[in-house]
């Protein structure tokens, strides 16, 4: 329930980002991809590419024109992701960080092939790709990082030790 | 790794469907949906090779029953070919009886007024016998003469209807007055054994030699005088008063196709002519 709170609140956030009066970067970011690459990474249970796909349908709904590229980027990304991640020792925020760059230029590459038989993609170039994967990838980092942090065992710590 | 495959596999599925799900919701400039276009795009070229198979059926069907059909009229056309060719035979027949008739009218005109052609239909020269049909329905009395265009064939014995059974001058019972073109010498033309003629009652002093033509004296009476009977072909002297002379007919019998029936020629002669 948790994770589906905060997948809406991404995605409330990823349209906040496109709104005409806020920078064109922002846009790029996507925020989503941190529930594609953290299951793996957590190691949860194998159900990621399932709830990608549903993230993916959710995607669709709220953001492209039509139901079915989202899905298919967002799940494209979660197998790469997924069968990449088991052939890497490092859960590190570095991890996030290359995870979240895959992820994004798989995600992004994805949704330009999906949409480009309907007749609906724009023109992919090189500084987006580039930029969303960068910006994506620097998302993930820092999520990853903040996790590492591992904030509420220190405060729990902290509160012990003060109350002591 | 198995799991794997199976996994790549239904995740294909899966895009594919996520992919025609989208091309459902999305409208070419034309208005049709996308799905629709690329159903049409693979589907053609199955209607392509349906309509090219269909097509050489039907192709196929056509000429067979063309094929037939060209059967079916070639053997029309046999069958009148064939008709065709027993219609000319018949034809070039009536011809040559044609022909036979306007020599027959050139050898008696005085006679052509009342003769009655007939088209002889069945011969038997063994008994010495013809039967002819007569152009129109007309009784033909007994005896009347009956010429070909060569000589003098025979005579009427019986009519009736348009058919006229016919003595000839080869039978052994037939016999005809006759005489040499210039008249000296006078005999009876009677039939042979052999198809030929006997003439008899020649006297042994008369000069008549192989070759001489014979033509009716009308002494008879049955004959009209003039008409070519027959041609000498052997003179020997005999026993008796008179020679023995052959003589083979002048009518080619065996091959003619019409005769003239020399009916009422005598009309013009009155009885007591006759016995003066």
């Amino acid at each position: 329930m948790r994770t589906v709170l905060l997948v809406v609140l991404s995605l409330i956030a990823q349209v906040a980002f496109g709104w005409p009066m806020s920078p064109v970067w922002l846009s790029a970011i996507l925020l989503p991809m941190v529930f594609v690459v953290g299951p793996p990474l957590l190691l949860e249970e194998r159900r990621w590419p399932h709830f990608a796909l549903v993230l993916g349908l959710a995607w669709d709904l709220v953001l492209e024109p039509v139901v079915g590229p989202g899905a298919i980027a967002w799940s494209a990304a979660a197998v790469a992701v997924s069968t990449v991640v088991p052939l890497v020792a490092d859960r590190s925020p570095r991890a996030w960080l290359a995870f979240g760059a895959l992820g994004a230029g798989i995600m992004v590459i994805a949704r330009h092939l999906a949409l480009m038989p309907l007749g609906l993609s724009t023109e992919l170039t090189w500084r987006y790709l580039l930029l969303s994967t960068v910006l994506t990838s620097a998302w993930c980092g820092v999520v990853g990082f903040v996790i590492a942090l591992d904030l509420q065992t220190r405060w729990r710590s902290h509160r012990s030790r003060k109350l002591r | 790794m198995n799991d794997r495959r199976i996994l790549i596999l239904r995740t294909g599925l899966l895009w594919a469907l996520l992919e025609l799900v989208a091309a459902a919701q999305v409208q070419t400039p034309g208005g049709e949906p996308v799905l629709w276009s690329w159903g049409r795009v693979t589907a053609s070229p199955i209607l392509f090779a349906g309509e090219a198979i269909g097509s050489l059926v039907g192709n196929l069907v056509t000429g067979v029953s063309d094929s037939a059909r060209l059967v079916v009229t070639n053997s029309r056309l046999q069958l009148e070919l064939e008709t065709a060719q027993v219609l000319q035979r018949i034809a070039a027949e009536d011809m040559a009886a044609q022909l036979e008739l306007n020599t027959l009218a050139a050898m008696v005109p005085s006679l052509s007024s009342t003769a009655v052609p007939a088209r002889t239909t069945y011969r038997d020269l063994a008994r010495g016998r013809l039967i002819a049909l007569v152009a129109v329905d007309r009784r033909i009395a007994p005896d009347t003469p009956v010429v070909a265009s060569t000589g003098v064939v025979g005579r009427v014995i019986r009519s009736q209807g348009r058919r006229c059974w016919i003595e000839l001058i080869t039978h052994p019972v037939a016999a005809i007055a006759v005489q040499t073109r210039d008249g000296r010498i006078q005999g009876l033309a009677v039939g042979g054994d052999a198809g030929d003629l006997d003439i008899q009652f020649i006297p042994r002093q008369a000069q008549l030699l192989r070759g001489v033509e014979l033509i009716t004296s009308g002494a008879d009476g049955i004959y009209p005088p003039g008409l070519p009977v027959g041609r000498v072909t052997a003179v020997r002297e005999s026993a008796s008063a008179f020679l023995e002379v052959r003589a083979e007919p002048a009518a080619t019998i065996a091959t003619t196709r019409v005769v003239l029936l020399l009916d009422g020629w005598m009309g013009g002669l009155d009885e007591k002519d006759l016995v003066q």
